[in-house]
């Protein structure tokens, strides 16, 4: 069998058992608290893809997680690490909202699409910050991308309660109605922001496997040393990639705010930072993988509002199941790395081909 | 105006609020200080926290013994962090993310603790069990432990450890 086939199918085969796997703790857990699992998993569903309207929900809040997964996904394959992206989120949504409220003088469609042009520009400054202090004086990235999240998020404090105030509440002014991206369904919150990521995410995979500059990223992340001997600036896609996660990042924050949010407030933007980072990781660093996991995510966390009103169950064991979900790819990742089970794992395969 | 920053009972109070807040950030630091020694980064010690503050905080309430409500919130944490562990040494997968889902982990765990022991509906509403004035939190890290008991004797315990640290390393 093709060999590139076999790795393939292990790929996807690993996500699929870690998701299977925590599936079934999670529904170990439901029993334990006293419910049905079956039935709690029958309304997790239905709130996810019940009606319309619940599919649009889903579609909602699977947009930001897309966005940040790429953004991971973009970082991985330069073998950085970026944890910044909850700031460069939380910063992308700034720049959108006070470009669009405050700055540009005229309003409609070309005020939003320059808020996101301009917004996602100025965020890849933000995000370039840790990819130079990594290049070029060799600080530990995660540690300085994980600090820049939360000088983001206070920043967002500080613009909030202060000069961006509206009204005397802490959160800013809505954006106004001709700039919000077009929502789709009638009675559903679906906007367009939908179509922008999974745009993204063809223009990654196209990025990252059919041009040349992602093949020097990919190769910059697979072995540094050998892209330096063959000439390639290690320090330069090191920072590119930086700025590339960091703008789609930032992207993922201006869509979010002109399509779901509308203003800047307390909590925006709490939570699609990390389990980005994890999803790209249970996608196995494929940006369809990993917008395909977003998605996923996007159910369970949808879905479990609905079993939380229905039969009572807290949205924790949702939780508990992406975490699961995360250590399970992370580690079945790893334990078919070892030796032991690799040879393991070889010699079942040669049993299959015969 | 300045003289009030002078004034000794402000002064007085901000030092012992000092040494209050700095009790759990020592500790913890302390734990991470043991695992970077040893060339680990664990970032899911917030969670191994929440988790060692959970069940201690039930223990504790249970027993009406702080001690042991420590004892355990501890014990409990080191336990939580062994899925940490297994995952980063023996199967030697990535430090970092496994922090972190042990964080998110760690705030599932938390919610579901509020639900089944104390009627509550999830982590914003803890429900209504009598709160205890022995022990109100338990913080941990990967091998102390430390108890915010309404006396004095914690100040002295984060004290100690350091200097039982010390004297280790």
């Amino acid at each position: 069998m093709d060999i590139r086939l076999k790795n393939t199918i292990m790929k996807v085969g690993r996500s699929v058992i870690s998701i299977v796997a925590a599936i079934a703790i999670g529904a170990i857990l439901i029993a334990a608290v006293g419910e049905n699992p079956v039935i709690a998993y029958g309304f997790l569903l239905r709130g996810a893809f019940g009606n319309a309207r619940a599919v649009g929900e889903t579609l909602v809040k699977a947009t930001p997680l897309i966005f940040t997964a790429l953004a991971a996904v973009f970082s991985y394959r330069c073998g950085m690490f970026n944890l910044g992206v909850e700031g460069q989120f939380i910063m992308g949504a700034i720049g959108a909202s006070w470009l669009s409220s405050n700055i540009l003088p005229f309003g409609g469609i070309g005020n939003t699409l320059l808020s996101l042009l301009i917004g996602t520009l100025a965020g890849g400054l933000w995000g370039a910050i840790p990819g130079l202090l990594k290049a070029y004086r060799g600080l530990n990235e995660m540690i300085v991308s994980i600090l820049m999240n939360y000088i983001a998020t206070l920043f967002m404090a500080f613009l909030y309660s202060g000069p961006l105030m509206e009204k005397n509440i802490p959160q800013t002014a809505a954006i106004l109605d001709d700039v919000k991206l077009t929502r789709l369904i009638e009675g559903s919150r679906v906007h367009t922001g939908i179509f922008i990521a999974i745009g993204m995410m063809i223009l990654v995979t196209y990025f990252l496997f059919k041009t040349a500059k992602g093949y020097q990223l990919r190769v910059v992340g697979l072995n540094p040393i050998a892209a330096n001997v063959n000439g390639l600036s290690v320090k330069r896609m090191m920072v590119s990639a930086f700025v590339g996660s960091g703008m789609i990042a930032v992207l993922g924050g201006a869509v979010e705010l002109l399509g779901s949010s509308y203003r800047l407030m307390s909590g925006f933007g709490f939570g699609f930072g990390f389990d980005g980072v994890g999803i790209a990781l249970i996608g196995q660093l494929h940006p369809v993988g990993a917008g395909l996991v977003a998605y996923l995510f996007a159910v369970l966390r949808t879905g479990a509002n609905t079993m939380k009103i229905a039969t009572g169950i807290t949205t924790s064991v949702v939780d508990i199941v992406q975490a699961v979900i995360i250590i399970f790819a992370v580690a079945g990742t790893a334990i078919t790395m070892l030796p032991g089970v690799k040879a393991l794992v070889n010699r079942k395969w040669k049993g299959v081909e015969q | 105006m300045m003289e009030l920053l002078f004034d000794s009972h402000f002064i007085g109070s901000l030092l012992q609020s000092t040494l209050r807040v700095t009790t759990p950030l020592l500790l913890v630091a302390l734990g991470e200080l043991y695992g970077e020694r040893a060339g680990m980064i664990n970032i899911g010690l917030d969670g191994i926290m929440t988790v060692g503050a959970t069940v201690g905080f039930l223990v504790g309430y249970i027993t009406v013994n702080p001690v042991l409500g420590l004892v355990v919130g501890a014990l409990a944490g080191m336990l939580i962090n062994m899925i940490y562990a297994y995952s980063t040494i023996t199967l030697r997968s990535g430090q970092i993310i496994n922090g972190m889902a042990l964080n998110i982990l760690a705030h599932g765990f938390v919610g579901i603790h509020f639900q089944t022991v104390f009627w509550g509906h999830d982590e914003t509403d803890p429900g209504h069990g009598p709160k205890t004035n022995q022990c109100s939190g338990v913080v941990r890290d990967s091998g102390l432990g430390s108890g915010f008991v309404q006396s004095k004797s914690h100040y002295l315990f984060g004290i100690c450890a350091c200097d039982f640290d010390g004297h280790i390393l």
